[in-house]
Protein backbone atom coordinates (compact mmCIF):
# COMPACT_ATOMS: atom_id res chain seq x y z
CA UNK A 1 0.00 0.00 0.00
CA UNK A 2 1.83 3.23 -1.03
CA UNK A 3 1.05 6.67 0.71
CA UNK A 4 1.14 10.05 -0.87
CA UNK A 5 4.29 12.32 -0.76
CA UNK A 6 2.99 14.60 1.86
CA UNK A 7 0.51 13.90 4.33
CA UNK A 8 -1.06 16.82 6.50
CA UNK A 9 -2.23 16.20 9.71
CA UNK A 10 -4.49 19.06 11.29
CA UNK A 11 -6.48 17.99 14.74
CA UNK A 12 -8.18 19.13 17.56
CA UNK A 13 -7.78 18.19 20.84
CA UNK A 14 -8.36 19.22 24.47
CA UNK A 15 -5.88 19.07 26.66
CA UNK A 16 -6.21 18.99 30.39
CA UNK A 17 -7.49 22.17 31.32
CA UNK A 18 -10.30 21.49 28.91
CA UNK A 19 -9.23 24.24 26.55
CA UNK A 20 -8.89 23.46 22.53
CA UNK A 21 -5.20 23.16 21.09
CA UNK A 22 -4.89 23.24 17.83
CA UNK A 23 -2.15 20.42 16.89
CA UNK A 24 -0.86 21.21 13.29
CA UNK A 25 1.95 18.08 12.48
CA UNK A 26 2.89 20.58 9.13
CA UNK A 27 4.09 18.21 6.28
CA UNK A 28 5.29 14.63 6.59
CA UNK A 29 6.95 13.35 4.07
CA UNK A 30 5.68 9.28 3.60
CA UNK A 31 8.26 7.24 0.88
CA UNK A 32 5.74 4.50 1.88
CA UNK A 33 3.42 3.26 4.79
CA UNK A 34 4.55 0.35 7.28
CA UNK A 35 3.73 -2.04 9.80
CA UNK A 36 5.24 0.17 12.52
CA UNK A 37 2.74 3.32 11.72
CA UNK A 38 1.10 4.65 14.26
CA UNK A 39 -2.55 6.00 13.71
CA UNK A 40 -3.36 9.56 13.86
CA UNK A 41 -5.58 9.57 16.49
CA UNK A 42 -3.43 7.85 18.99
CA UNK A 43 -0.82 10.15 17.82
CA UNK A 44 -2.54 12.90 18.48
CA UNK A 45 -3.02 12.31 22.05
CA UNK A 46 0.32 11.52 22.60
CA UNK A 47 0.86 14.76 21.56
CA UNK A 48 -1.59 16.50 24.02
CA UNK A 49 -0.02 14.51 26.80
CA UNK A 50 3.57 14.98 26.47
CA UNK A 51 4.71 17.89 23.84
CA UNK A 52 4.95 20.44 26.89
CA UNK A 53 7.11 18.29 29.06
CA UNK A 54 8.95 17.24 26.28
CA UNK A 55 9.75 20.38 24.75
CA UNK A 56 11.04 21.39 28.30
CA UNK A 57 13.29 18.50 28.37
CA UNK A 58 14.46 19.64 25.13
CA UNK A 59 15.55 23.26 26.19
CA UNK A 60 17.31 21.72 29.27
CA UNK A 61 19.38 19.87 26.31
CA UNK A 62 19.43 22.19 23.56
CA UNK A 63 19.07 26.06 25.49
CA UNK A 64 17.39 27.05 22.38
CA UNK A 65 13.34 27.23 22.22
CA UNK A 66 12.92 27.26 18.82
CA UNK A 67 15.24 24.20 18.27
CA UNK A 68 13.48 22.49 20.94
CA UNK A 69 10.07 22.69 19.28
CA UNK A 70 11.41 21.46 15.59
CA UNK A 71 13.14 18.32 17.81
CA UNK A 72 9.37 18.10 19.11
CA UNK A 73 8.08 17.47 15.60
CA UNK A 74 11.03 15.82 14.51
CA UNK A 75 10.38 13.19 17.49
CA UNK A 76 6.65 13.27 16.97
CA UNK A 77 7.00 12.53 12.87
CA UNK A 78 8.87 9.67 13.87
CA UNK A 79 6.40 8.09 16.16
CA UNK A 80 3.97 8.66 13.76
CA UNK A 81 5.84 6.24 10.80
CA UNK A 82 7.51 4.06 13.57
CA UNK A 83 5.85 4.34 16.44
CA UNK A 84 3.30 1.44 15.86
CA UNK A 85 5.60 -1.33 16.97
CA UNK A 86 6.25 0.22 20.21
CA UNK A 87 4.24 -0.78 23.78
CA UNK A 88 1.49 1.73 24.71
CA UNK A 89 3.56 2.13 28.23
CA UNK A 90 6.47 2.67 26.47
CA UNK A 91 5.59 5.18 24.31
CA UNK A 92 6.31 8.26 26.42
CA UNK A 93 10.40 6.40 27.10
CA UNK A 94 10.54 5.83 23.57
CA UNK A 95 9.29 9.43 22.17
CA UNK A 96 11.66 11.13 24.90
CA UNK A 97 14.71 9.07 23.78
CA UNK A 98 14.11 9.68 19.95
CA UNK A 99 13.48 12.94 20.73
CA UNK A 100 16.87 13.32 23.30
CA UNK A 101 18.98 11.84 20.38
CA UNK A 102 17.39 14.23 17.67
CA UNK A 103 19.01 16.89 20.07
CA UNK A 104 22.16 15.52 20.23
CA UNK A 105 22.45 15.45 16.44
CA UNK A 106 21.33 18.99 16.44
CA UNK A 107 24.27 20.00 18.89
CA UNK A 108 26.59 18.21 16.65
CA UNK A 109 25.26 19.90 13.65
CA UNK A 110 25.81 23.45 15.26
CA UNK A 111 29.06 22.51 16.66
CA UNK A 112 29.80 22.09 13.16
CA UNK A 113 28.48 24.91 12.02
CA UNK A 114 30.32 27.04 15.04
CA UNK A 115 33.37 25.76 13.68
CA UNK A 116 33.00 26.82 10.01
CA UNK A 117 32.06 30.37 10.74
CA UNK A 118 35.13 30.62 13.56
CA UNK A 119 37.28 29.43 10.40
CA UNK A 120 35.90 32.14 7.94
CA UNK A 121 36.25 34.82 10.44
CA UNK A 122 33.05 35.24 11.72
CA UNK A 123 31.62 35.75 14.89
CA UNK A 124 30.48 32.00 16.41
CA UNK A 125 28.65 32.50 18.79
CA UNK A 126 25.93 30.32 19.97
CA UNK A 127 22.75 31.36 18.91
CA UNK A 128 20.87 29.80 22.30
CA UNK A 129 20.75 31.76 25.15
CA UNK A 130 18.96 29.62 27.70
CA UNK A 131 15.09 30.89 28.53
CA UNK A 132 14.32 34.26 27.48
CA UNK A 133 11.91 36.05 30.02
CA UNK A 134 9.27 36.34 27.58
CA UNK A 135 9.67 32.61 26.43
CA UNK A 136 9.38 31.37 30.30
CA UNK A 137 5.66 31.79 30.64
CA UNK A 138 5.10 29.67 27.83
CA UNK A 139 7.13 26.71 29.61
CA UNK A 140 4.88 26.69 32.49
CA UNK A 141 1.31 26.76 33.81
CA UNK A 142 -0.21 29.42 36.07
CA UNK A 143 -0.64 27.20 38.73
CA UNK A 144 2.50 25.89 38.71
CA UNK A 145 3.44 29.64 38.74
CA UNK A 146 1.37 30.27 41.56
CA UNK A 147 2.62 26.91 43.61
CA UNK A 148 6.21 28.11 42.93
CA UNK A 149 5.46 31.44 44.43
CA UNK A 150 3.71 30.18 47.47
CA UNK A 151 6.54 27.98 48.02
CA UNK A 152 9.22 30.87 47.78
CA UNK A 153 7.40 32.71 50.33
CA UNK A 154 7.75 30.03 52.85
CA UNK A 155 11.69 29.31 52.43
CA UNK A 156 14.19 30.72 54.74
CA UNK A 157 15.54 34.00 53.97
CA UNK A 158 18.96 32.39 53.37
CA UNK A 159 18.05 30.21 51.19
CA UNK A 160 15.67 31.92 49.10
CA UNK A 161 18.51 34.84 48.82
CA UNK A 162 20.28 31.65 47.22
CA UNK A 163 17.61 30.69 44.77
CA UNK A 164 17.27 34.29 43.48
CA UNK A 165 20.92 35.17 42.82
CA UNK A 166 21.27 32.10 40.73
CA UNK A 167 18.17 31.17 38.93
CA UNK A 168 17.06 34.85 38.14
CA UNK A 169 20.28 36.85 38.85
CA UNK A 170 22.21 33.88 37.21
CA UNK A 171 25.54 34.60 39.45
CA UNK A 172 27.55 31.26 39.81
CA UNK A 173 27.59 29.61 42.94
CA UNK A 174 31.60 30.98 43.40
CA UNK A 175 29.76 34.59 43.28
CA UNK A 176 27.51 33.82 45.22
CA UNK A 177 29.30 32.60 48.11
CA UNK A 178 31.63 35.00 48.29
CA UNK A 179 28.61 37.84 48.14
CA UNK A 180 27.20 36.29 50.93
CA UNK A 181 30.61 35.45 52.88
CA UNK A 182 29.68 31.77 52.91
CA UNK A 183 31.89 28.71 51.59
CA UNK A 184 30.99 27.29 48.64
CA UNK A 185 29.63 24.42 49.74
CA UNK A 186 26.77 26.16 52.11
CA UNK A 187 25.57 27.75 48.90
CA UNK A 188 25.35 24.37 47.17
CA UNK A 189 23.90 22.87 50.08
CA UNK A 190 21.33 25.89 50.98
CA UNK A 191 20.22 25.87 47.12
CA UNK A 192 20.14 21.71 47.23
CA UNK A 193 17.97 22.04 50.16
CA UNK A 194 15.67 25.02 48.85
CA UNK A 195 15.20 22.66 46.13
CA UNK A 196 14.10 19.90 46.98
CA UNK A 197 11.61 21.80 49.56
CA UNK A 198 9.91 23.50 45.87
CA UNK A 199 9.97 20.06 44.18
CA UNK A 200 8.16 18.81 46.75
CA UNK A 201 5.69 21.30 47.00
CA UNK A 202 4.89 21.33 43.19
CA UNK A 203 4.16 17.35 43.55
CA UNK A 204 2.15 17.23 46.25
CA UNK A 205 0.11 20.56 44.35
CA UNK B 1 30.07 5.15 29.89
CA UNK B 2 29.57 4.44 33.92
CA UNK B 3 27.03 1.96 34.58
CA UNK B 4 26.42 3.44 37.81
CA UNK B 5 23.13 4.72 38.27
CA UNK B 6 22.27 8.39 40.11
CA UNK B 7 20.04 7.48 42.35
CA UNK B 8 16.51 9.20 41.79
CA UNK B 9 16.96 12.01 44.52
CA UNK B 10 20.28 12.87 42.83
CA UNK B 11 18.89 13.24 39.44
CA UNK B 12 17.43 15.95 40.38
CA UNK B 13 20.26 17.93 41.82
CA UNK B 14 21.96 16.78 39.17
CA UNK B 15 19.37 18.04 36.67
CA UNK B 16 19.62 21.60 38.11
CA UNK B 17 23.44 22.01 37.74
CA UNK B 18 23.24 20.30 34.64
CA UNK B 19 20.68 23.18 33.28
CA UNK B 20 21.83 25.89 35.26
CA UNK B 21 25.96 24.80 33.60
CA UNK B 22 27.12 23.73 36.88
CA UNK B 23 28.52 20.41 36.68
CA UNK B 24 31.80 19.41 35.49
CA UNK B 25 32.88 17.65 32.63
CA UNK B 26 32.98 14.34 33.76
CA UNK B 27 29.50 14.87 35.55
CA UNK B 28 28.00 16.26 32.60
CA UNK B 29 29.05 13.36 30.47
CA UNK B 30 27.94 11.00 33.51
CA UNK B 31 24.33 13.03 33.29
CA UNK B 32 24.00 12.65 29.11
CA UNK B 33 24.53 9.24 29.95
CA UNK B 34 22.26 8.98 32.25
CA UNK B 35 19.56 10.95 30.01
CA UNK B 36 20.24 8.40 26.71
CA UNK B 37 18.79 5.36 29.06
CA UNK B 38 16.57 6.69 32.06
CA UNK B 39 14.12 7.86 31.61
CA UNK B 40 13.62 9.04 35.19
CA UNK B 41 16.45 11.53 34.54
CA UNK B 42 14.89 13.12 31.26
CA UNK B 43 11.83 13.61 33.55
CA UNK B 44 14.22 15.48 35.99
CA UNK B 45 15.36 17.35 33.56
CA UNK B 46 12.33 18.59 32.29
CA UNK B 47 10.97 19.40 35.85
CA UNK B 48 14.21 21.42 36.43
CA UNK B 49 13.57 23.36 33.25
CA UNK B 50 10.25 24.00 34.78
CA UNK B 51 10.97 24.94 37.88
CA UNK B 52 13.95 27.77 36.94
CA UNK B 53 10.87 29.24 34.38
CA UNK B 54 8.83 29.13 37.24
CA UNK B 55 11.11 31.02 40.40
CA UNK B 56 12.37 33.46 36.92
CA UNK B 57 8.32 34.55 36.34
CA UNK B 58 7.98 34.37 40.03
CA UNK B 59 11.41 36.89 40.97
CA UNK B 60 10.58 38.97 37.72
CA UNK B 61 7.10 39.81 38.59
CA UNK B 62 7.26 40.58 42.18
CA UNK B 63 10.84 42.26 42.97
CA UNK B 64 12.42 46.09 42.25
CA UNK B 65 16.19 46.58 42.74
CA UNK B 66 16.38 48.70 46.01
CA UNK B 67 18.35 50.96 43.88
CA UNK B 68 15.48 51.75 41.33
CA UNK B 69 13.07 51.88 44.04
CA UNK B 70 14.86 55.00 45.97
CA UNK B 71 16.20 56.68 42.62
CA UNK B 72 11.94 56.36 41.70
CA UNK B 73 10.83 57.81 44.99
CA UNK B 74 13.80 61.25 44.42
CA UNK B 75 12.95 61.27 41.11
CA UNK B 76 9.10 61.69 41.97
CA UNK B 77 9.64 63.90 44.85
CA UNK B 78 12.24 66.05 42.46
CA UNK B 79 9.55 66.05 40.21
CA UNK B 80 6.78 67.31 42.63
CA UNK B 81 9.01 70.26 44.03
CA UNK B 82 9.88 71.48 40.57
CA UNK B 83 6.36 71.90 39.68
CA UNK B 84 5.03 73.32 43.07
CA UNK B 85 8.19 75.82 42.74
CA UNK B 86 7.00 76.29 38.67
CA UNK B 87 3.63 77.16 39.98
CA UNK B 88 4.57 79.25 42.80
CA UNK B 89 6.71 81.56 40.09
CA UNK B 90 3.39 81.80 38.13
CA UNK B 91 0.88 82.79 40.81
CA UNK B 92 1.81 86.46 41.12
CA UNK B 93 1.25 86.85 37.36
CA UNK B 94 -2.12 85.69 37.63
CA UNK B 95 -2.75 87.93 40.93
CA UNK B 96 -3.99 91.32 39.24
CA UNK B 97 -3.56 94.16 41.18
CA UNK B 98 -5.60 97.00 39.72
CA UNK B 99 -3.88 99.79 41.89
CA UNK B 100 -0.17 98.79 40.48
CA UNK B 101 -1.68 98.62 37.45
CA UNK B 102 -3.03 102.23 37.92
CA UNK B 103 0.25 102.94 39.26
CA UNK B 104 2.46 101.39 36.58
CA UNK B 105 0.63 103.27 33.56
CA UNK B 106 1.04 106.52 35.41
CA UNK B 107 4.23 106.46 35.69
CA UNK B 108 4.72 106.20 31.71
CA UNK B 109 5.07 109.48 30.12
CA UNK B 110 3.65 109.10 27.20
CA UNK B 111 -0.66 110.52 27.27
CA UNK B 112 -1.55 107.33 24.98
CA UNK B 113 0.03 104.72 27.24
CA UNK B 114 -1.91 106.22 30.39
CA UNK B 115 -5.04 105.81 28.57
CA UNK B 116 -4.32 102.01 27.77
CA UNK B 117 -3.72 101.64 31.46
CA UNK B 118 -6.37 103.40 32.57
CA UNK B 119 -8.55 101.29 30.09
CA UNK B 120 -7.16 97.95 31.03
CA UNK B 121 -7.42 98.48 34.69
CA UNK B 122 -11.24 99.15 34.22
CA UNK B 123 -12.14 96.39 32.12
CA UNK B 124 -11.51 93.69 34.39
CA UNK B 125 -8.65 91.64 36.20
CA UNK B 126 -8.49 88.95 33.40
CA UNK B 127 -4.63 88.65 32.07
CA UNK B 128 -4.69 84.76 31.14
CA UNK B 129 -4.21 85.20 27.50
CA UNK B 130 -2.85 88.60 26.49
CA UNK B 131 0.62 89.90 25.75
CA UNK B 132 1.77 93.48 24.89
CA UNK B 133 5.12 93.38 22.07
CA UNK B 134 7.59 95.42 23.77
CA UNK B 135 8.40 97.67 20.95
CA UNK B 136 4.54 98.73 21.37
CA UNK B 137 3.56 98.61 17.29
CA UNK B 138 1.33 95.40 18.18
CA UNK B 139 -0.86 93.34 20.80
CA UNK B 140 -1.05 90.10 20.18
CA UNK B 141 -3.53 87.49 21.37
CA UNK B 142 -1.35 84.81 22.90
CA UNK B 143 -2.72 81.83 24.97
CA UNK B 144 0.09 81.87 26.89
CA UNK B 145 1.05 84.47 29.37
CA UNK B 146 4.09 86.16 29.72
CA UNK B 147 6.36 87.47 32.39
CA UNK B 148 7.49 90.12 30.77
CA UNK B 149 3.60 91.43 29.27
CA UNK B 150 2.65 93.13 32.38
CA UNK B 151 5.11 95.05 32.96
CA UNK B 152 6.36 96.00 29.34
CA UNK B 153 5.95 99.55 28.52
CA UNK B 154 5.99 101.12 25.15
CA UNK B 155 6.75 104.30 23.65
CA UNK B 156 4.93 104.25 20.72
CA UNK B 157 1.13 102.49 20.49
CA UNK B 158 -1.02 102.22 17.47
CA UNK B 159 -4.32 101.42 17.58
CA UNK B 160 -4.26 100.74 13.70
CA UNK B 161 -1.45 98.57 14.01
CA UNK B 162 -3.42 96.72 17.00
CA UNK B 163 -6.00 96.38 14.41
CA UNK B 164 -3.73 94.67 11.80
CA UNK B 165 -2.40 92.12 14.34
CA UNK B 166 -5.67 91.09 16.39
CA UNK B 167 -7.10 87.90 14.55
CA UNK B 168 -11.19 87.66 13.69
CA UNK B 169 -13.17 89.03 11.18
CA UNK B 170 -15.44 89.17 14.64
CA UNK B 171 -13.37 91.74 16.23
CA UNK B 172 -13.22 93.73 12.83
CA UNK B 173 -16.76 93.64 12.33
CA UNK B 174 -17.66 94.14 15.80
CA UNK B 175 -15.27 97.25 16.25
CA UNK B 176 -16.68 98.97 13.50
CA UNK B 177 -20.11 98.22 14.77
CA UNK B 178 -18.81 100.40 18.49
CA UNK B 179 -20.63 97.55 20.07
CA UNK B 180 -18.62 97.37 23.46
CA UNK B 181 -21.19 93.78 24.48
CA UNK B 182 -20.53 92.19 21.03
CA UNK B 183 -17.16 92.99 21.44
CA UNK B 184 -16.79 90.66 24.33
CA UNK B 185 -19.51 88.35 22.73
CA UNK B 186 -17.08 87.75 19.63
CA UNK B 187 -14.17 88.05 21.32
CA UNK B 188 -14.98 85.30 24.12
CA UNK B 189 -12.14 85.08 26.53
CA UNK B 190 -10.01 88.03 25.27
CA UNK B 191 -13.26 90.09 25.22
CA UNK B 192 -11.89 92.40 28.12
CA UNK B 193 -8.83 93.30 25.99
CA UNK B 194 -11.02 94.25 22.54
CA UNK B 195 -13.08 96.44 25.01
CA UNK B 196 -10.53 98.04 26.19
CA UNK B 197 -8.98 98.79 22.89
CA UNK B 198 -12.31 100.10 21.51
CA UNK B 199 -12.14 101.71 25.05
CA UNK B 200 -8.91 103.10 23.97
CA UNK B 201 -9.60 103.89 20.12
CA UNK B 202 -12.23 105.52 21.87
CA UNK B 203 -10.28 107.86 23.94
CA UNK B 204 -8.01 108.44 21.09
CA UNK B 205 -10.70 109.76 18.88
CA UNK B 206 -12.30 112.35 21.82
CA UNK B 207 -8.53 113.69 22.05
CA UNK B 208 -8.29 114.55 18.17
CA UNK B 209 -12.34 115.66 18.17
CA UNK B 210 -12.21 116.96 21.28
CA UNK B 211 -15.41 114.97 22.03
CA UNK B 212 -15.38 113.72 25.97
CA UNK B 213 -17.95 111.34 26.00
CA UNK B 214 -16.86 107.62 25.66
CA UNK B 215 -18.59 105.30 23.45
CA UNK B 216 -19.39 107.91 20.63
CA UNK B 217 -17.39 105.17 18.04
CA UNK B 218 -17.75 105.94 14.64
CA UNK B 219 -18.52 102.47 12.46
Amino acid sequence: MSAPAHLVFCRQAVDREGDSKQINFARLRMARSTANSLDSDTSARLYVEHADELRRFLIGVLRDAPLAQDCVQAAFAKLLTHGGGVRAESRKAWLFRVAYHEALAVRRRQAVGKRVLEQVGKDGESLASGIQNDAAETLVSRETIDGVRRALAELPQNQRDVVRMRMYENKTFRLIAAELDIPIGTALARMRTALKKLRQRLESE
Amino acid sequence: MSGECINNEDLHWFAVRYRLGELSEQERARFEWELGENQAAREALAKAVALEAAVTICFQKTSLPVRNAVSFRWAGFATAVAVAVCFAMLIPFFKFDPQKSRQVGEREATPRLHALAFAWTEAGAEMADASFNADGLSWGIDLHWEVDGADSSADVFSADAANETLSGAAFVEEERAGDYAALEEAAGDAGWMLVALSGMQTLANSETSGSETPGDESP
